[in-house]
This record gives structure tokens, sequence and C-alpha cells, in this order.
């Protein structure tokens, strides 16, 4: 093949209703949304010829993603501010282009260098006078997702606090996990055990109803933050989530300010 | 009217279901109107990943949302973990568009695909709070009109309904629409709005009828017609295919661009309605085909695009077509699709036209395993054709195919089932040939066997089924047939045809056993894991009905049948004949590729074949 190729990473929010999406959905809707804006694709040759598209690492059914990013092959130079202005007019409800940029054709792809993922968790706030644990079965009086960001819960919810005797529990219980030092998962019949000190950088509950992870994906791939939650905080505490977002998604380590 | 969004409420629940992105909406080209005078819920009665891709419910979206002061909503059923956690909720069945309450639309539009949806009917008005029959709604319930193809014997059905639209729906929807709306403004009794309705060409109400002392349905006023004629869109070759379809973010059953080629087929087939009520045949031109499928792809986003339509193959330019798409699309990676092929070599060589590297399977349909028996269904292929259709296919690269089969055809023997067997396995014989000896061990033949269900407005509509017991002793000799690896055989549960066969030729008789069937817990009965026969025979029970009788039934020819009010302009005396020649093993040509054969459409609904490259063949 005599053409030369250029790969265009496609920076993007996948949030609202769209964090309801799978990984497969996701990778799907964002196949249609570059062939919506006609961008000059490369496609594989051979027995079954499709796009020739790469993801970064999956992002779990409910969650939202404000640093996602795809590379699509072009046959063609675009340059970056047409092919964002075409991605953005053709994006679906939820997805927003927000940055494209041309990498080196033999960099390393996502899924490898992209490994490092800082979540956002929100809890539903801690019923009235229940001292600060929440009951899980309160689902009611949720808000939409459309719109809050992702402070807009904590923010509200610290002004009547009782006290952070909740933080507090949820700190612990964090840090009393990451001392057991493994994580085992069951899915699909198949088991899979983690390493918490290398999969968890960082743990923190940064309020009463907010909890920040910073994850490192390695052969295993990434943990879902909801599990390592439930794990946590499994018979000690009561919480619900109610949104989890990843803040970010890097090839570099997140250092804490 | 309340238009309150749900979805506050709605979204916590996602969580908790499988396939949360079947109820999130928002997909591509999907179309809202925040307020708008008049609102119409179209409802497809299985799950969303089924109903999505159904082109009826497209059709009638775009149409009705471009109508001045109305918009469209979608209405697909929550599959049953939803279904639970909406109900323990309080909450009711909503649109997908507006998150809305499917009880607070002025129009309820649900499509009738297949008899199995009939619990799903019952699942999806009570869910939404909507009285059951017909006759206890009041005036601040939807209107409720039925479509589709079991409209062709709607009486089963027809305590759900208001009224049902009979045949095609393009220009009808609007009708009816436009009626509905100067009803409303005028606050008439709803007695005014049936007659109304009544007067409209192709709708059917069924208060309005009762039946005679000899069991016929007759109109109760003089000024209804005795029998409602199917309507048909004169103009189909030149109506605007859809423009910018939905495309689904969950994954729908087609998942495709689909572009409706042709309408209509007069290959006669005797047990097949479609055929019928389909007639006559009317193609799009090969201009307007290319041009909609272009733009339907650059609007959509999809990588592949379906000709659909009940045979495409036989589009008189059909070569031309997919020629100039192959050569429009070059370097995009899409595909280009059929649903099934034409059984002769024609059909694969246009098949193989598409195909490119990617030969993933092709599908057959003999129907029958022996000459006598397709000659008695008028299904005009030899075993020649299919051998030499299966070695072409095999030469030219493909590995598997799939060969469809029906069991329990009348007039059908034992050697008949075995015949099946055989021409199974000189397929496979003839696949294996065409293919070199080192790749000879990945080829695979799936071969499908349905059992025969007797249609309504068919040749075959006097026909009775056979008994259960019959027709588990006829699986059993595919069962006991000894086939080579390679060959999988399988065939449909005989229960399920039970209940399709009741509820295909029964009468208004059985609405009280749909309901009671529903309430006994039958629900997806099409989804052959969720479907059981158990609630079905309590519900007989109950009602005392006979389900073995109504399936078994052979009506006379000159009997009163549950549809006879209904015509989709084929004369009763056409079917009667091809139901003699059926018994004599005579066939009868395709009037699209030669004349007329005198069923009676054209001048009944002076309707005319529309042959895009002036003939055919
Ligand atoms: S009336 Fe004649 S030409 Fe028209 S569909 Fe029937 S058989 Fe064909």
């Amino acid at each position: 093949m005599a053409e030369s190729l250029f790969r265009l990473r496609v920076c993007y929010r996948r949030g609202d209703r769209a964090r309801w999406l799978s990984h497969l959905e996701t990778s799907r809707a964002n196949e249609r949304m570059v062939r919506r804006a006609a961008l000059p694709f490369a496609i594989t040759q051979g027995f079954s010829a499709h796009m020739r598209l790469a993801f970064g690492p999956a992002l779990a059914v409910g969650t939202a993603g404000e640093q996602e990013r795809f590379d699509v092959l072009l046959r063609e130079y675009v340059d970056v501010d047409s092919a964002l202005a075409a991605l953005k007019a053709n994006a679906p409800s939820g997805f927003e282009p927000y940055h494209c940029e041309y990498v080196d054709l033999h960099v390393k792809g996502l899924q490898a260098t992209h490994i490092h993922e800082q979540y956002l968790i929100e809890l539903q706030p801690a019923a009235e006078g229940s001292g600060g644990v929440a009951s899980a079965a309160d689902a009611g009086g949720v808000e939409a997702a459309a719109g809050s960001g992702p402070h807009a819960a904590c923010e509200s919810a610290s002004g009547e606090a009782p006290g952070n005797q909740r933080q507090a529990s949820i700190q612990a219980a964090l840090e009393q996990l990451l001392q057991v030092g493994t994580l085992t998962v069951q899915r699909k019949g198949r088991q899979k055990v983690y390493d918490l000190k290398q999969a968890v950088q960082w743990a923190e509950a940064l309020d009463d109803d907010t909890i920040m992870l910073v994850l490192v994906s390695g052969e295993q791939g990434s943990i879902r933050p909801e599990l390592l939650l439930r794990e946590a905080l499994a018979d000690r505490l009561e919480v619900a989530v109610r949104k989890v977002t990843r803040i970010r998604l890097s090839d570099q380590p997140w250092e804490p300010q | 009217m309340s238009t309150t969004s749900l979805w506050d409420r709605i979204e916590p629940l996602l969580a908790g279901v499988e396939q949360p992105s079947r109820y999130i909406n928002h997909e591509y080209n999907a179309r809202h109107s925040a307020d708008c005078a008049y609102r119409v819920a179209l409802l497809y009665p299985d799950t969303y990943e089924v109903g999505q891709p159904n082109q009826a419910i497209a059709i009638l979206y775009q149409l009705i949302n471009d109508l001045e002061g109305c918009c469209a909503e979608r209405v697909f059923l929550p599959w049953v973990d939803m279904i639970a956690a909406l109900r323990q909720q309080g909450l009711p069945l909503f649109t997908l568009e507006g998150c809305r309450p499917v009880g607070d639309c002025d129009l309820l539009g649900i499509t009738l695909p297949h008899e199995l949806a009939a619990s799903n009917i019952s699942e999806a008005l009570d869910l939404a709070g909507i009285p059951l029959l017909a006759a206890q709604r009041g005036a601040g319930d939807p209107l409720v009109i039925g479509g589709g193809p079991c409209a062709y014997n709607p009486e089963p059905f027809s305590v759900f309904f208001d009224a049902f639209a009979i045949g095609e729906g393009e220009e009808l929807i609007s009708e009816i629409i436009a009626v509905h709306r100067g009803w409303l403004s005028e606050g008439q009794p709803r007695e005014e709005l049936l007659l109304r309705l009544a007067a409209i060409p192709g709708v059917y109400v069924p208060a309005l009828y009762s039946p005679d002392s000899n069991g016929a349905l007759c109109p109760i006023r003089a000024d209804l017609p005795a029998q409602i004629s199917k309507r048909v869109l004169a103009d189909f070759a030149d109506f605007p295919s859809i423009a910018a379809p939905i495309v689904p973010f969950a994954e729908a059953t087609h998942d495709r661009l689909n572009i409706e080629i042709l309408r209509g087929c007069s290959r006669g087939c005797r047990f097949c309605q479609a055929g019928m009520t389909y007639r006559p045949v009317r193609e799009r031109s090969a201009d307007s085909i290319v041009a909609a499928a272009v733009q339907g792809l650059r609007c959509s986003g999809y990588d592949e695009v379906a000709l659909t339509s009940l045979s495409s193959t036989d589009h008189s330019q059909i070569e031309q077509i997919l020629r100039r798409l192959n050569a429009q699309l070059h370097g995009q990676a899409v595909s280009v699709s059929m649903p099934s092929q034409r059984l002769d070599a024609f059909g694969v060589a246009m098949a193989q036209l598409v195909a490119g590297e990617k030969k993933a399977g092709l599908t057959f349909a003999p129907e029958a395993g022996s000459q006598r028996l397709r000659d008695i269904i008028n299904k005009n292929v030899t075993e020649d054709d299919l051998l030499q259709a299966v070695a072409q296919a095999f030469t030219a690269g493909w590995r598997r195919c799939k060969l469809y089969f029906m069991i329990g055809l009348p007039g059908e023997r034992d050697e008949d089932v075995e015949a099946i067997v055989d021409l199974a396995n000189k397929a496979f014989a003839a696949a294996h040939q065409a293919v070199p000896e080192a790749q000879r061990g990945q080829v695979r033949m799936s071969v499908s066997v349905a059992v025969f269900i007797p249609k309504a407005q068919t040749p075959f509509q006097w026909a009775g089924q056979l008994p259960l017991s019959e027709i588990e002793r006829r699986v059993g000799l595919l069962r006991a047939a000894v086939l080579p690896r390679g060959i999988n055989l399988n065939w449909h549960d005989p229960a399920a045809s039970l209940i399709e066969a009741v509820l295909s030729r029964g009468g208004r008789e059985l609405g009280p056993l749909i309901i009671e069937a529903w309430r006994n817990g039958a629900r997806f009965d099409a989804w052959s894991e969720q479907f059981s026969l158990e609630p079905w025979l309590a519900a007989a029970r109950q009602c005392g009905i006979d389900l073995d009788a109504c399936a078994q039934r052979e009506y006379p020819l000159d009997a009163v049948l549950p549809w006879s009010h209904i015509s989709c302009g084929v004369d009763a005396g056409y079917l009667q004949a091809e139901y003699l020649q059926a018994r004599s093993q005579q066939t009868t040509a395709d009037c699209s590729f030669g004349s007329c054969t005198g069923c009676g459409v054209c001048n009944n609904l002076a309707a005319r074949i529309e042959l895009a490259g002036g003939q055919r063949g």
C-alpha cells in the first residue's frame, strides 16, 4: 500500500443520556458520526472491509466521560478545525467532540497508552436525620442528569451536611480495602484478581457525597469504580451511586495538587 | 392535555435493567416537538430492537411529523425487567421522544405484525393504563387504531381497537387524523367519531358491525359498506422514500438503511399472505432508488444498505441498480444486501454482484421437498433450479447457505417430509462438489423448517392446520433423518404455531381468549424462550374455546369466513380457483412476468402493475 495515511485523534465528551450506552454502541455511534461528517476515512483491505478506527479504554454503561478519545485513519489530510467542525455538526445527541489532533502513526494505540483514569463518583445525598448513612433504597428524588455538572451535587449537599461523619466513614472504608491489597471480581463465570496497589493510585472522599478515584488500567483491564466502591463499603455503609463520570483519561499519570 | 416528561423517574431505573439504550431515545434523526396540538403514539408491540427497524412505523413517523400541528412519538414494549421496574414504581408505558405517558396521546396506532404479538397488545394497553376493551374507553382515552398484516383478519383483535386501517397507510393516516381532529374540536359524542371514521375508505370500525344469523359480520347501518377494501398507494413509484431514517444507538435486528425498492409480489405462492395482500407489483425506478440509497447513507452514517421488498431480485432493473450502487459506494466500506435470493442462476448472479469479498451466507426458500408439493403450493422452482443455484454460489466462493422449508402444508405426505431431507442432502452434495477439496470441511448448510399456518386472504385460507400430535410425528421424521456433519436442521416450535393458527383464522370470539391468556402470564410469545402453551390452554378452558378445532377446522369453499367482510382486493373466486388448482397440482404463472391471471386486484382497486424497466424477465 503506497498511500500515506493520517491518524486523526478525536477527543469528545459522552454525557447526558448517552452515558447509558455500552462500549460497542459508543463505538458504532462514533463510526457513524465519522461517516456522516464525510471525512476521507481509510478502510481495511480484503475480506470484510471496514473503517480503520480505534478506541480508548471502554467507558462502562451508565458512566459519563469528559475526555474520551478515538483514532481514525484518514486517506487525505483535513485540517483539524474543519474536521472538528464536520464532526460536531454530525454528532449524535450526548456526544460532543471538542478537539482534534494528528498523532504519529507509529505511536501505540489508545488502549495501551491511555491507562490513567480519574473518576468522580456522586452519591445520593444522605437521607435526612440518618446521621450520614444513606439508604440505598431511596432512589426517589433523583435529579435529571442533563445539565448537572460533576460537582453540582456536592455543592448543594454540603450546605446542610450533618458534619462530615459520612465522609470520614467512606474514607476509612476505602483505605481499609486498599490495605487488603487485592480485589477479586467474578464476571460471567470468570475470575479476575486485581492488585489494588497497582490499580488504584488515589481514593478520596471529597465530601459526604463525592468520591474521587484515580485508577490505572493494566493487563486485566480497569476496575469498574462502582465495583470497587461496593467492595469497600459493602457491610459498613449503605450508599447509592447517583452518577459516575470519568473526568480524565490520559497517557500521563495523575499528580495530586 | 398533560405533557409532562417522565424521564426524571425513568432514568434511575436504567442502572438495574438490561440494555438501557433501548429507553433513552435521542437517536440521530429522531424528531422532537415540545408543543404540538395533536400527538400520535406509534406502538410496535415488541422490544425496541425488534420494532425499531419496522418500515411501516418509520414511514408513518415521517408522514405524521410532517403534518401541520401533529407529532408522532415511538413506543416499544419494554423488556420484562423494565416492565417489572415500571410497575413497581407505578409508572406507565411511555413514549420515547417525549417520555410521556402513552395514555396522554390523542391517537395510539398499533402495528399488528404477526399473531403472536396478541398478548403483548394486552400488556402494552394495560401498562399504559388504557382500558383494554375499546367499549370501555371514554373521552379521556386515546383513539386506538390497528394496522399491518393481521388487520386482514382483524376480528381476534377487535375487542382492543376502535378502528383498523386496512392496507397501505400512507394516505389513510392523514385522513384518519383529519377526521379525529375535526371531531375533537366539535365535542360530539364518541359514536359520531366512529361513524365518521367508518366513512373513510379502508377503515373498519368493529363496533359498527355485528354478526347476522349466519355469523357473517354485517354493518348495523345501511350507509356503511358491507365489505371494507384495502387501500393501495397508487403512486408508490413516485412516493418519496424515508428521507432521514432514525439511527439507533442500540443494535437493532436489521441495523441498516432500508430502501423499499418495490412493493408487492405476484409469484402466487398459495400459503403466502403478503403475496396476496400487497398486489399489484409496483417498482420504484433505478434512478430514485440509487439516489435514495446515497442520500440515506449520507444522512445516517450506516455501513449497509438493504434493498427490501418481498422479492428484490425480481425488480426489472435490479442489475442496473446493483451496478450503479457498487460504483457509487466504492471505497466506502458499505455493503449492499438483499433479504433473500431468488432461487435460480440469476438470483445468485445478483448476489455475487454485491457480495464482493464478503460472502457471508445466502438464503434460499424452496419451501417444500418434493416437486409434487411445490406444484401444490405454486412454488415455481425445480430441484434443478436449487441445485444449480447452490453449485453456482459455492463455486463463486460462498461456504454457507440457509434453506427454508415448511411442513404440514395441505396435501403433504410422509414422502414429502422425507423429500426435505433428500433435497437438503443433494444440495449439500452439490455444494461439496463445487468447492475445492481442501475447503470442503468449511461447507455449512442450515435447514430451517417452519410449520404451515393457514392465513386469511390466501388460497389456503380454507385449509386446516394438522393436529399438534401429527405435526410432532412429522417433525419426528425429520429428527430421525441421518444427515452429514455440516448440515444443521432446526424446526419451529409446533406449540407456538397452534396459537398462530388459532389467531390467524378465528373470529371475534377470540378477544377474551387473548386477554385471559395474558392474565395467565402470556407475553412475548414470539420469543421462544418466553413462549409457553400453558397460559393459552388455561385461557381456552376458561373461555370455553376449543383451540384444536379452531386451528384444524376445514372451511367449506362457500362458508362465511370470519374475515369475509375484509378484502385485499383479490376476488374470492380467484382464491377458490387457486385452492382447486392446488388440489389438482396445477401451477399458476406470475402476472408481473407475463399476462394477467385474473386475480381482480387491478380492476377492483383501480390500480395497475408498474414496472420501472417496462417489463420483467
Ligand atoms: S389483476 Fe391481473 S395483473 Fe393485476 S395483480 Fe391480479 S393477476 Fe396481476
